[in-house]
């Protein structure tokens, strides 16, 4: 079953190729293909991961290792060989990254069953976005990484700028151009890595400094090697972190977020974000760790000030979507810090499950199943909808998922934050620990009042009775918000599943750079 | 075969009950009732089989179930546990009592009746979890989860306050939860943290994590001189932990949230707030802080010992000050709680000062104190709020000026009062006076001076009571109170058994004494060796 997973790739594009060349009318053809495309990919995820486990051998499988571009000229005078794989491989990591893509699409799916502007580009684009972030979790060549990586930024544009709402065209271009120069700054910090390492390869990155780490860690460098090391881990990482909403490059996230379409808005905070935190942690942390060693603390900063300012800037919103948008940055501050102890890489992994899996939840529900329905999304107008009573549905399921998102035990984000403490603590991060702890308040504090005030608010009989009902919810919004419910829950009372799955991203002598500083 | 599984029936009954009450949701209002009802006294049904076949001479857990939960590669696994000792039975009975009565003093309550009883059900279930789980993780999941039916009760059938109350609390004791989280998994990285690993997440390990923490503390009074002899982590952690408990007893000062929710919540929750749920917070303090952090609060003793008496007193005076008797029922709430306290950190001093007296018998004598004054002030407060609750639903007023000479209008409802008001200020023959008596009979010998100011409070709590007693069955009959009638059978119903174990507690203590005895005796013998045998 692992052979198959790279066809969660080929079978994507497939999808969005034969959706290109369809008639633009069969609109019920572009819907069932979708769904069936991302739900073939969950299952073959599913499936993937049951081998995976059953193995029993963590470490890296190879699925496919054929040489790509080679430039035999560029190493006439120079010490390494240009050379390109077309290298796909998985571990447990990469496997919980492609389940979550794939729940997470199918679920947009089912949110975007209403769309019938221009169905056909709109799900080619999206299969083609969603082939990208699967190529990027599986791809261990740098080159083939910031391949798929572009592959998955572009489509987004489009989808925001032609399907978005509310300053589409802004978002869409603000996305975009941070997206461009994050991936600027990653892709210089990779040529430089092939300059220092000669090979793409991240696996023979990884043996090459692990056979040198005696050379690297054990003695005094000059300042002037420190100061150029530090210079290329910062670049790489902040040209990840731009993408995952690290503060304060956040900027574009809830902008983003507000724009997009709701299943581009669920695939943007459920995955795209992941994106770039996979990035720090398996490219960015991996490959400059000497770098990584004097950065950690100021780093760490910035990720709880991420966390904490995310969570008092959701507090104040008055647009339903963008307290969600702002939660996503203070999570992903979270998956953040748990990358920067190291320690807590798999409380981080977690998290971004976790997050995925709850973003998409709620984006779905403001974006599918109230703004749709109410046409605002004005917490000042949807107090007087009292919207409780007329969509029990998405009420209950809002609760749910704000439950789960404040980290109630019982639900996905509990472990995940329980971890990262964990971690936090045990690097001996005790005031790092204690404001994430506050920020669990902020959280409470910032989902509790968006659900009274969307939905729990107005909700008592009025004088003039001129409701209107409005259209209930449909059978595919019920489905897919259920699914994802559903993975939260089991997720949260079985931690273990995920926890045992996800193996090691960060190398060995990662943590010996990170013990550096003490 | 019916021992291991009674437990996890008592857990999820409730919690099935609940989805069956929302299913019934288009039914009518007497049918909702009657299943809700039902379940309730099946649950009690339930507890009192627990303690009709609980054996008062064994210590340690009964009843038990473990069922392996999560496999982590590396560490122990984690259980679920269930299990109950003396503690554990007193406070299930306790929320098995208190529940059927609140649904029955539901009776008025209008909108959403389905809704309604769903979430008192579904606290129930989460109530008898924190009480009988003895895990972590799963108690933890118990602690946390239980906010979100209050939150709704209060916030959807409250009063014109409610909203903002059930704000204010949600967020305040979630607070107290965070530190509580990070102080518990903090342990990990102690001493305790690096001899037992993951065993301590078991609460029945939390005395040897102790003796670790201990064994810690003693490597580093010979390095320094300070009376604060373990390293400050510990400390910190200790202060995250108690947090949690803290604010949900209250201790002062974080009791700020509690008269607003007291007061504005309606009568049966406040009921089950008072008479369940800020025992969860006492039931904390015995099962995790006291045994874990035992040193730690010796050495804070006198701190802590004065917040509690602080509480006492300023929650008398401040219950004095009230004209809203809702208002004076929740501070006075506090007051008894405090007493609690009280015992509890009275029960840690066996280490300095006290120690050559081997305060065996005080420790013994307050920690059954404390576990009758859990019992006992469930069920006062419970009838106190319920009563109160019969006037404002009445009248719509619950002023202190607004009543006046109820007594010849409505002679049972004063009878019944009054009852309350005395087992409540701890009259003698009362369950009130006993517990308060074996609380501060083992305070004086292990803290004198606080036993001089808990009495004084005792004195002001009398003269609130009093007061209040005064001011609305005495004098000439306010005008507007012409049509008060008397208590009709169905509201009597309630009292009685509320009334009944009331006396029957004070003049028969050993009724809940027996049973919790096993557990006041080893807890005692944990206390004076450190939990090294």
């Amino acid at each position: 079953m692992m052979s198959l997973i790279p066809w969660t790739i080929y079978l994507c594009f497939a999808g969005a190729a034969i959706l290109f060349l369809s008639r633009a009318d069969m609109v019920k053809f572009h819907r069932w293909l979708a769904l069936s495309v991302t739900v073939l990919c969950t299952v073959i995820a599913l499936l993937g991961a049951n081998d995976y486990s059953t193995i029993g051998d963590h470490g890296v499988i190879t699925l496919t290792r054929v040489s790509w571009i080679s430039l035999p000229w560029l190493s006439e005078h120079n010490p390494h060989s240009f050379e390109i794989h077309y290298f796909l491989a998985v571990d447990g990591t990469s496997l919980i990254l492609i389940l979550l893509t794939g729940i997470v699409a199918t679920a947009g799916v089912l949110f975007s069953w209403n769309i019938t502007q221009r169905t056909k580009e709109f799900f080619a684009l999206y299969l083609l976005l969603i082939g990208g972030v699967f190529g990027v979790f599986m791809s261990f060549d740098l080159f083939l990484f910031m391949v798929f990586y572009e592959i998955a930024i572009i489509p987004k544009y489009f989808l925001i700028a032609i399907w978005g709402s509310t300053n589409r065209h802004y978002g869409a271009m603000q996305l975009a151009l941070y997206s461009f120069v994050g991936s600027a700054l990653a892709l210089a910090g990779i040529l430089a890595s092939w300059a220092l390492y000669g090979t793409f390869d991240l696996l023979e990155i990884a043996r090459n400094i692990s056979a040198n780490s005696h050379l690297l860690f054990d003695r005094p460098h000059s300042d002037i090697v420190m100061t150029v090391s530090i210079l290329l881990f910062l670049c790489t990482f902040i040209g990840f972190g731009i993408l995952a909403g690290m503060w304060p490059f956040h900027t574009w996230a809830p902008v983003g977020h507000v724009a997009a379409p709701t299943a581009a808005s669920m695939l943007l905070a459920g995955v795209v974000m992941k994106l770039g935190a996979y990035g720090c942690l398996r490219v960015a942390m991996n490959i400059f760790p000497l770098g990584l060693s004097s950065c950690l603390v100021p780093l760490c900063w910035l990720a709880i000030i991420g966390i904490i300012v995310g969570a008092i800037t959701a507090l104040v919103q008055e647009d339903f979507k963008f307290v969600i948008g702002y939660s996503s940055v203070s999570h992903m501050g979270w998956v953040l810090l748990g990358c920067l102890t190291v320690v807590g890489q798999g409380g981080a992994i977690f998290q971004m499950f976790s997050h995925g899996i709850l973003a998409g939840l709620m984006f779905a529900i403001v974006g599918r199943m109230v703004y749709e329905r109410t046409h605002t999304r004005d917490l000042k107008v949807l107090e007087t909808i009292g919207l409780a009573k007329k969509l029990p549905f998405a009420a209950a399921c809002f609760v749910i998922a704000a439950a789960a998102s404040m980290g109630m035990p019982g639900f996905s984000g509990f472990p995940a934050e329980v971890s990262i403490l964990c971690a936090t603590l045990n690097v001996g991060w005790l005031g790092f620990a204690v404001a994430a702890a506050v920020s669990i308040i902020f959280a409470a504090a910032y989902m509790l009042r968006a659900t009274q005030r969307a939905f729990y608010s107005g909700i008592e009989p009025k004088p003039h009775d001129d409701d209107h009902p409005l259209p209930p919810i449909t059978c595919p919004e019920k489905v897919g918000a259920c699914m994802l419910i559903a993975v939260s829950l089991i997720v949260g009372l079985r931690p273990d599943l995920l926890m045992n799955l996800a193996t090691p991203v960060l190398q060995p002598y990662v943590l010996t750079a990170s013990h550096l500083l003490k | 075969m019916i021992e291991n599984w009674i437990l996890t029936t008592l857990i999820f009954a409730p919690w099935v009950g609940a989805f069956l009450v929302m299913e019934l949701h288009r039914k009518s209002p007497r049918i909702i009732r009657g299943v809700a009802f039902a379940i309730g006294i099946f649950c009690l049904a339930c507890s009192l089989w627990l303690v009709a076949n609980f054996e008062t001479d064994i210590p340690g857990l009964q009843f038990n179930q473990s069922i392996p939960w999560l496999h982590f590669g590396l560490h122990r696994d984690l259980y679920y546990h269930v299990g109950v000792d003396g503690l554990g039975l007193i406070v299930v009975v306790l929320t098995a009592l208190i529940f059927p009565i609140a649904q029955l003093a539901s009776g008025k309550i209008g909108k959403n009746i389905a809704a309604y009883h769903a979430l008192l059900l579904l606290l129930q279930g989460c109530a008898f979890g924190v009480f009988v789980i003895q895990d972590f993780f799963l108690w933890f999941l118990f602690w946390e989860i239980s906010l979100f039916p209050s939150y709704f009760l209060i916030r959807e059938w409250g009063g014109p306050g409610g909203r903002k109350a059930a704000f204010q609390f949600f967020l305040y004791t979630l607070a107290g939860s965070a530190f509580l989280l990070l102080g518990y998994i903090g342990l990990l990285f102690t001493s305790a943290g690096a001899q037992l690993g993951w065993d301590i997440f078991d609460f029945q390990n939390l005395s040897r994590a102790a003796a670790a923490l201990n064994f810690e503390a003693h490597f580093s009074i010979e390095s320094s001189l300070g009376t604060f002899h373990a390293s400050p982590l510990i400390y910190w952690l200790m202060l995250g932990v108690m947090a949690g408990f803290a604010v949900k007893v209250p201790l002062f000062p974080f009791h700020t949230w509690l008269p607003d929710t007291y007061a504005e919540a309606p009568a049966p929750v406040s009921m089950v707030l008072t008479g369940v749920l800020s025992k969860m917070g006492v039931y904390g303090f015995l099962r995790i802080a006291l045994p874990l952090f035992h040193w730690e609060i010796c050495d804070l003793a006198n701190i802590l010992l004065g917040l509690a008496v602080a509480g006492a007193i300023f929650s008398a005076a401040a219950a004095l000050a009230q004209q809203d008797l809702k208002r004076m029922a929740a501070y006075l709430s506090i007051n008894h709680l405090s007493y609690c306290l009280i015992g509890i950190f009275a029960c840690a001093i066996t280490l300095s000062s006290a120690r050559h007296l081997l305060p065996y018998a005080a420790i013994s004598s307050a920690l059954g104190g404390v576990i009758l004054q859990i019992f006992s002030h469930g069920i006062t407060a419970a009838a106190l709020f319920y009563l109160i609750g019969i006037l404002e639903e009445r009248t719509g007023k619950r002023g202190l000026e607004d009543f006046g000479g109820l007594r010849a209008q409505a002679p049972v409802f004063t009878a019944a009062f009054c009852l309350i008001s005395f087992a409540s200020l701890g009259l003698p023959g009362m369950s009130g006076f006993i517990a308060e008596f074996l609380i501060l009979k083992g305070s004086f010998v292990l803290a004198p001076m606080v036993t001089v100011g808990a009495s004084v409070a005792v004195f002001i709590g009398a003269v609130v009571l009093i007061r209040v007693m005064k001011a609305v069955f005495h004098g000439p009959l306010n005008e507007s109170l012409a049509g008060f009638h008397d208590l009709t059978s169905a509201e009597i119903i309630p009292l009685i058994p509320l009334i009944v174990l009331t006396l029957g507690i004070g003049i028969w203590p050993r009724l809940v004494l027996d049973l919790a005895n096993p557990f006041c005796k080893t807890f005692t013998d944990i206390l004076i060796t450190g939990g090294v045998k």
